[in-house]
């Protein structure tokens, strides 16, 4: 999971532009990593349930 | 300037409310030190779920988060990588630590490890390693609180008499309740973060520059530097990709590790809440998102204020809002300060008594006399605390970085309890002592540091090596001890 919010694994999406509802791409990247991070979880969660 | 008095009032309100929750949340706990320090273990998802958001991101997020955008723009996309990255041991690791608190009686992380690895010594150097590191940070949030009272009163609150009167409440409560208070105004201080945060990060980019998208329009053409990372050092120029990086993971693999936090593994009712947790603690962090956004619009700001830490003050003093509005902003960050700070407090006073006095003395104490121990240290703490952050001349932020440096050195001794059956009780307090050390050495001297990489992650490196060298010099633990203990810890209850 670490490897696409650090450096080199960051890089490709390091940029400000296309801008995502208005906020910079990089920006977004990391949100949308947040985001992701809860289905990463709910996945794992549902799993050790099962 | 906002009427300061109408601000002084709301602020008032608050504290009165929190104090009141924090009182009542009291009689809910037994009178023993797991009812004061784990709250019984009866911490139900919403508790932990805001104790666990509203401990982490403290005052210096709440002030330190814009500010850091404001000056050094996207450097601070750091704190949101390592949030759910710091986070996500304690999805295994959490209902491990918990189960093997249920059944050996655990109510904090250096009792844990002394008895997996059979040594108060163990307890003792974790245990005054902790409360070394928690206690500046006890300071930098009173000075946080007391701070933003003083800016939005004009004054007519002194730093000094607003942390007083912040904290005061906070000992009050902790006094009371314990965890207990910790958990249940955490709820009231988390809202209230959420609720402030995301208001003003939305209002203030409308109000200035018509919306959050034009806003990035006009940042990319003025400062393109500061919309990617890693963003500025503190000097302005350009950070490099290894300090970036190496504060993510030195971050990441420290914030686990603050005891107040995993102490709360403890306190949590079932497995499956601290999975819950975890699942849901993402939704907290979002909460940067706002704050950074206030942080960019202070970049392109009329006026800049003193420190750039105090950008989000400085905006909601000189722009115009109404003084209702000022004074849940100042609600909001006393907040953000106190529910790290009463869990600070709280955790020190148990750790040092449950573990560094206990560890010492090695006599028996009732349940009552220790809990009223902790209640006395608490307070002893919180005094400490407010010397501390009275005294102008001294550098917070640079105590703390060394502090979470010292912090972080726990990490191999948890995780090797966890994961490795060979590491000796030897090995964790040499790895201990040499980890602290070497990060020590690497704060004063930061030129040596190898790579510009954080001086914690190199004591990391140093500690680790020694932990599984002497781990493996000398005599190996009792085989039957450890399986037990593996045993417990993955049997799900």
């Amino acid at each position: 999971m670490a490897v696409g919010v650090t450096f080199p694994g960051i890089t490709p999406f390091n940029t400000i532009r296309p801008f995502v509802f208005g906020v910079p791409f990089v920006f977004a990247w990391y949100l949308c990593w947040i985001v992701g991070s809860v289905l990463v979880f709910t996945f794992l969660y549902w799993v050790s349930d099962e | 300037m906002s009427d300061w008095r109408i601000v002084v009032g709301i602020v008032a309100l608050y504290l009165l409310v929190n104090l009141l929750v924090g009182l009542r949340a009291g009689s809910r706990s037994t009178d023993t030190v797991a009812g004061y320090v784990a709250g019984d273990r009866g911490f139900g998802t919403l508790v932990m779920y805001f104790v666990t958001g509203a401990t982490m991101f403290s005052a210096f997020a709440f002030l330190g988060g814009p500010g850091w955008t404001f000056s050094r723009g996207a450097a601070a996309f750091y704190i949101l990588a390592y949030g759910v990255l710091g986070v996500a041991p304690y999805f295994a690791l959490g209902p491990w630590a918990a189960r093997l608190g249920r059944k050996h009686g655990y109510v904090t992380q250096a009792s844990m490890l002394a008895h997996r690895f059979q040594s108060r010594w163990v307890a003792i150097v974790a245990g005054v390693v902790s409360v070394i590191a928690i206690t500046p940070y006890v300071a930098l949030q009173m000075r946080g609180a007391g701070i933003v009272l003083e800016q939005v009163t004009d004054g007519h609150v002194p730093l000094a008499l607003g942390a007083a009167i912040a904290y005061g409440v906070v000992l009050i409560y902790v006094w009371r309740s314990g965890v207990m208070g910790v958990g249940w105004t955490n709820v009231l201080q988390g809202v209230f973060m959420i609720t402030i945060a995301w208001t003003l990060g939305i209002y203030i980019p409308f109000k200035l520059y018509g919306g959050i998208g034009p806003m990035f329009q006009q940042l990319e053409a003025l400062r393109p530097e500061m919309l990617t990372v890693p963003g500025l050092d503190a000097s302005g120029a350009r950070w490099t990709p290894g300090a970036y990086s190496s504060a993510i993971a030195v971050s990441a693999i420290g914030v686990w590790m603050w005891p107040h936090l995993f102490m709360k593994a403890f306190a949590a009712k079932d497995d499956a809440t601290i999975r819950r947790t975890v699942l849901l603690f993402p939704t907290f962090q979002l909460f940067l998102f706002p704050l950074f956004v206030v942080g960019f619009a202070g970049v392109m700001y009329a006026s800049a204020p003193d420190s750039a830490d105090a950008i989000m003050p400085h905006i909601v003093l000189t722009s115009g809002l109404p003084a209702l509005v000022v004074g849940l902003f100042c609600a909001g960050a006393l907040a953000a300060s106190m529910s790290t700070g009463d869990a600070l407090v709280h955790g020190a006073a148990a750790i040092a008594v449950e573990d560094v006095y206990s560890g010492v003395r090695r006599d028996r104490m009732s349940q009552h006399d220790k809990r009223t121990l902790i209640r006395w240290t608490a307070i002893a703490v919180g005094v400490l605390g407010y010397v501390i952050a009275l005294d102008t001349d001294l550098s917070l932020v640079g105590i703390l970085l060394a502090a979470y440096g010292a912090v972080v050195q726990l990490a191999p001794s948890v995780y090797s309890a966890f994961l490795w059956k060979l590491a000796t009780a030897p090995g964790v307090v040499s790895g201990l002592l040499v980890g602290i050390c070497v990060t020590g050495l690497l704060v004063v001297r930061p030129e040596w540091r190898p790579l510009d990489l954080h001086e914690g992650i190199v004591g990391l490196a140093a500690n680790l090596a020694t932990l599984i060298v002497v781990s493996l010099s000398t005599q190996p633990p009792d085989a039957d001890h450890v399986a037990e203990w593996y045993e417990t810890s993955r049997k799900s209850a």
